[in-house]
């Protein structure tokens, strides 16, 4: 995982690179996650656990929150604006998993606390998904739908709704809402068959 | 699985879901004969329907808003692993996985729960955890080491000790170690230059304030994959060396012993020998050039592989090789002088040689390209080679030399015409942007304005009497002012950037905003005033006119209009002043093919048929770490009439050391033209500042006072009605505490000194008792209400369950307001009555959450926002009867909620409200008056203060804002501030 130092993001490298990206230029984007990533990452941890418990903040707010403060909006157009969501999907994406991996890094290590099963349920509620088998899953649809792979990642760890997804990918709602509901469907039942990928 | 065994899946599982589920069995059946793997895969599909119902249907960031890391309790139960670091809490670092042993300890990572940062900790060595005033001393340096920040240094977050072992709490660094990266290979001759001139700026900027590294070594240099060096360990070398002195009082040498190799203290390596200078080795007082010494070994071993001095006590000058570049031998050798006297004398002057021999490679280097391309258009475009004129004579800067020095900011250079004076806006009087002129070569700096708001873009006339400049006194507008100082005449209303024409007959400006939906307009105006008159006004956008050198074209930066895609849109156009169409120059696109991208597409200074600016090229935005991000340099591009087009490649003029920008130039009668720039470096922590004003009128009254000045972050302030109290938060200890200030005397008093973070401090009516919350982020996050005697004394829990954040306290101290988050509802406000645990709610909505809750001092009215959709917030006050809000029929809308408007604050008095708002594309304090009687909104909002520099753009890090708390007298906030010095060159032509 890389962990960038905290950079002092400025509005034009962000703008400039989401543009570099847009035209084409993939390197761009490897740039662009280092910089988003640790904004997304303390914004991330900002509205979870600390000042704005926001009933109705979505991850998109949280995403834009960032845009607004990463982007120079002058320079970009709203192709551009989901193409940064992406971005963040794919980011929140890492973060997520990351956090995942760590805890279940610390779980395994000798040195691991012996709680009893459910006080520790209680004490530290799992997410219902477990994020790690999601995200390997996620990588084998990628290998043979990689559209359906996007959606998911947008939509779930991107926070996303429909007609955003469909912006970011370039295809209809309709194909947003097919894909999810399979996508859905085979990746439930790849993480239900034990880490034994049949398909 | 095959995509094209996939694609039959999809369809035959979306056929099937056409039909009733009861028959979509014998549908597969009928469909898939002689397919059972297919029927079988889609039958499995279609079974985990219902159960994958709501699987992953609620997005990931609130599955996990459960989560919080372990905390300490539960860490310390891990009795069994006591004796081990990881796994367990100190203060709020959890420790993941030991990452080694360095110099000074071992180091781990870490995170900071409260933060949810990666972290290293790096504990002392047990000598040090037995010996108070060692540790004392400890913490003095590295309190000193954590002032330094730098994008080469590697930070110092924090400081603690834990059960009596201290440790340091660093950025987590991704890379390795210099002396892993060299290991006896020379590193490519560029890259020991680019990383030496990182390095030397570390040093440069803690020598500037007064630290010394004393074990400059490839083992303190880290390397990240991005060819970013950061410095490590600062202060801690000198601190091992005390370890030998009880007295541990002198300043002067380090050690006063000399040990075989390296020299250890309890197995701690204490200065390396290889890399010591003379001095130090000797025991002799030492200072900043001891670090030189050490680094031009460095310099050398990066550039050869070798040691520059591989015998103890043997400083023979290393030898050149062959690969080590002449002039790079000279500053090596200059640097490891024996004699200090004899070395280079600060780290300034080493880092403009390396700058310049950078440059110099840098433009030997893109000639050979140049030539290597013109060959081969000779070969293949034959017919071209007789378009092409004389070869463009090409521009280097040289004698680069820092020309202010500053704490603060200094900004906005401008030569005059015979490059002798410089211009400039600088905060260093009193914190406000005044204009200041000073001779290039020398001597003490004027300062020409003193107005009540920041002046800035000063730009000289031709002749060099005048100044123009920017002010954002009385609603911001264009001024002249005579270049020595006296009267400003105001000549255009609003406006920024004004420059005078090369004829001294006129200025333009552009007024207008830097944002997406900004319509920006160039004016010309007579130097003496008149009526400005829009140049372009059929164009969607235009600004930044630069003045061709006859006067009588402006070249700017334009959209004609908005049908094109923004990255598309915008062009460097040059217009004739008297009229006449405009031309498109292909600029922007032209210097995007070359990898040159100008920063916020501004051109920035137009001399002979040179257009110089800033920019950022693919190289440099590849470096992305702290302060790299922020790189650019100074380019300059030849511009020829006739069609107006560029003329020939970009050339790069300086190397980018930071955020260059703001590039003026000028031609000396006398020689070469001078180049000046403004360097800019990265935020340090916020602090608490004022604005004097009329709180209850919204009316500004003076510059802008720093309340604190620690380098800790200082956050949360609250300033009494009367403006006699702050309060506020500082991060002084490992985590926040509660502070109150008398802003009459200056004292300072700490009100809490816990290990927990306290946070949102309010006085109350009587200024008697502050009240706060507490909040732990632990297994599930909580927060409790604490009161405390504005003296000090031993807080008062007030509430153990209020379940959110506060936001006020009622004048009889009884009751709290507070935010909670039910599940499953918009968040909402609270009113908790203290004595008798009674808790309503005081406002709430059905479907937008309410958040920044303030409740005016006669408490009747509260104003929030609602959270309508992402950016979207919209301000209201609702009228309170018996603590309860109106519902939402009767409440008064304020904002429109379709401008970028939140935090609103009461003035005192209640008649106004105070609240940022980004619409005019900065976060800015405005203002709108309140009608007495019903708190209708009374005409429209206006600007309290704006934050239109980028030094201090408000609140520079906290996206959701720090509130502002105003007074009948000043209105108080946090701020982080950036600083910025100016640097000026001589072009040279080679």
């Amino acid at each position: 995982m890389s962990r960038p130092d905290r950079p002092e993001t400025s509005a034009s490298q962000v703008t400039t690179l989401l543009q570099a990206w847009r035209a084409g230029d993939q390197g761009a984007r490897d740039k662009l996650i280092p910089l988003v990533y640790n904004e997304l990452h303390r914004l991330a941890h900002h509205h979870v656990a600390n000042e704005q418990p926001d009933g109705t903040l979505q991850t998109t707010a949280l995403v834009n929150e960032l845009y607004v403060r990463l982007v120079d909006v002058r320079r970009v157009g709203w192709t551009d604006r989901t193409h940064f969501f992406a971005v963040c999907a794919q980011l929140m994406r890492r973060v997520l998993v990351d956090v995942a991996r760590s805890r279940n890094a610390q779980k395994r290590g000798g040195h691991a606390v012996h709680v009893p099963v459910d006080e520790h349920a209680i004490a530290n509620p799992e997410p219902p998904v477990d994020l790690l088998a999601l995200d390997g899953a996620l990588e084998r649809l990628a290998a043979f739908d990689s559209r359906k792979s996007r959606v998911v990642e947008l939509r779930f760890f991107g926070g996303l709704d429909v007609e955003e997804t469909a912006v970011a990918l370039d295809v209809s709602p309709q194909t947003v809402m097919r894909d999810w509901r399979l996508a859905k469907l085979w990746l439930f039942r790849e993480l239900n068959r034990g880490g034994c990928d049949a398909a | 699985m095959q995509p094209d065994r996939w694609r039959e899946i999809e369809q035959l599982y979306e056929s099937a879901l056409r039909y009733p589920e009861s028959e979509r069995a014998a549908f597969l059946e009928q469909t898939c004969a002689g397919d059972e793997d297919l029927r079988r895969e889609v039958a499995s599909l279609l079974a985990q329907q219902d159960a994958a119902a709501s699987f992953i249907e609620i997005p990931a960031m609130k599955l996990v808003g459960g989560y919080v890391p372990e905390d300490q309790e539960s860490a310390t139960r891990v009795g069994e692993i006591a004796t081990d670091i990881v796994g367990r809490t100190f203060a709020h670092y959890r420790v993941i996985e030991k990452l080694g042993g360095g110099g000074m300890g071992v180091v781990y990572t870490a995170e900071d729960v409260r933060l949810a940062r990666p972290v290293a900790l790096k504990f002392l060595p047990e000598p040090f955890q037995r010996d108070r005033s060692a540790l004392e001393r400890f913490r003095r340096e590295a309190r000193a080491a954590s002032s330094l920040n730098h994008p080469h240094i590697c930070t110092i977050f924090d400081i603690g000790d834990q059960d009596g072992r201290p440790f340091i709490v660093m950025e987590l660094l991704e890379g390795q170690t210099l002396k892993h990266r060299i290991q006896g290979k020379a590193l490519p001759i560029d890259d020991a230059i680019a990383l030496g001139m990182q390095v030397i700026s570390a040093l440069e900027a803690a020598h500037a304030k007064g630290i010394v590294h004393r074990d400059i070594k490839p083992a303190n240099i880290f390397v990240s994959g991005r060819g970013q060096a950061k410095v490590l360990d600062f202060g801690l070398a000198k601190l091992a060396a005390e370890g030998d002195r009880p007295d541990g009082a002198s300043d002067s040498g380090a050690m006063t012993v000399i040990g075989e190799n390296t020299l250890t203290h309890a197995g701690v390596a204490v200065g390396t020998v290889s890399y010591m200078s003379p001095e130090q080795a000797y025991g002799k007082p030492i200072d900043a050039r001891t670090d030189l010494f050490s680094f031009g070994a460095v310099l050398y071993e990066m550039a050869t592989g070798t040691r520059a001095f591989p015998k103890w006590l043997d400083w023979t000058p290393p030898a050149a090789t062959p690969e080590l570049d002449r002039e790079l031998c000279r500053i090596v050798l200059k640097l490891v002088e024996q004699d200090p006297e004899a070395r280079y004398q600060n780290a300034s002057d080493v880092l403009s040689d390396l700058k310049q021999l950078q440059t110099r490679r840098s433009t030997r280097n893109s000639r050979r390209w140049w030539m290597t391309a013109a060959a081969l258009i000779v070969l293949a475009v034959f017919a071209f080679v007789f378009v092409s004129r004389r070869p463009p004579v090409q521009l280097q800067a040289v004698e680069l030399t820092r020309f202010t020095s500053d704490a603060g900011l200094s900004a906005f250079p401008a030569l005059s015409r015979d490059g002798k004076m410089l211009a400039y806006a600088s905060d260093r009087a009193g914190g406000i942007m005044n204009i200041w002129v000073q001779q290039v070569s020398g001597g003490d700096p004027v300062r020409v304005t003193k107005g009540s708001a920041d002046d800035t873009d000063p730009s000289f006339s031709p002749d060099g009497t005048l100044i123009a400049f920017r002010s954002d006194r009385d609603g911001g507008g264009i001024y002249t002012v005579p270049a020595l100082g006296g009267a400003a005449r105001r000549v255009a209303n609003g406006g920024r950037r004004p420059r005078f024409s090369p004829d001294g007959r006129w200025i333009a400006y552009w007024v207008g905003e830097r944002h997406q939906f900004a319509r920006n307009s160039i004016f010309v105006v007579g130097s003496t005033g008149g009526d400005p008159r829009r140049l372009v006004p059929t164009f969607f956008s235009a600004d930044d006119p630069l003045w061709s050198p006859d006067s009588r074209h402006v070249l700017f930066l334009g959209a004609e209009d908005d049908r094109k895609p923004a990255a598309e849109r915008y062009d460097w156009w040059v217009a004739p002043v008297d009229g006449g169409a405009p031309v498109a120059t292909g600029a922007l696109a032209a210097l995007a093919r070359h990898g040159v991208f100008p920063v916020w597409r501004e051109p920035g200074d137009w001399l002979d048929d040179s257009i110089v600016f800033a920019a950022s090229t693919s190289q440099y935005a590849s470096i992305l770490s702290t302060g790299a991000i922020n790189q650019s340099s100074i380019w300059s591009v030849r511009v020829t009439p006739n069609p107006w087009r560029l003329d020939g490649e970009p050339r790069q003029l300086t190397v980018a050391s930071g955020a260059e920008a703001q590039p003026t130039l000028a031609r000396a009668a006398d020689g070469p033209p001078r180049l000046a720039f403004t360097t800019a470096t990265t935020p340090g922590n916020p602090d608490i500042w004022a604005i004097p004003a009329l709180g209850n009128e919204g009316q500004s009254l003076g510059e802008l006072q720093r309340l604190t000045t620690t380098i800790v972050a200082n956050t949360y302030p609250s300033v009494s009605s009367d403006g006699s109290r702050l309060v506020f938060v500082s991060d002084r200890q490992k985590n926040t505490d509660v502070f109150i200030n008398d802003l009459g005397t200056g004292s300072e008093t700490a009100l809490t000194t816990t290990e927990v973070n306290e946070f949102s401090p309010f006085l109350s009516a009587d200024n008697s008792h502050v009240l706060y919350y507490v909040f732990r982020p632990d297994r599930k996050p909580s927060f409790s209400f604490w009161v405390v005697s504005a003296t000090g004394g031993i807080p008062r829990q007030v509430c153990s369950d209020c379940d959110g954040p506060l936001y006020g306290w009622s004048k009889d101290t009884q009751k709290v307001i507070y935010r909670d988050m039910p599940p499953g509802r918009p968040g909402r406000v609270r009113v908790r009555d203290i004595a008798t645990g009674r808790d309503d709610v005081l406002v709430e909505h059905e479907q937008y959450a309410i958040t920044a809750p303030r409740v005016s001092a006669d408490e009747r009215w509260i104003v929030f926002q609602t959270v309508i959709s992402q950016t979207q917030r919209q301000i209201f006050i609702a009228p309170l009867r018996d603590w309860r809000a109106a519902p939402a029929s009767g409440w008064v809308p304020i904002t429109n909620g379709r401008t970028p408007d939140r935090m609103p604050v009461w003035a005192p008095d209640g008649g106004l409200l105070y609240f940022l708002s980004e619409r005019d594309g900065y976060r800015c304090f405005w203002a709108q008056r309140l009608d007495p009687h019903t708190r209708r909104p009374r005409g429209d909002p206006f600007v309290f203060h704006h934050f239109h520099q980028p030094p201090r753009s408000f609140p520079s890090d906290d996206f959701a804002g720090l509130p502002l708390s105003v007074a009948a007298d000043k209105v108080v906030f946090s701020m982080r501030e950036r600083t910025g010095n100016i640097w000026v060159a001589r072009l040279e032509a080679r």
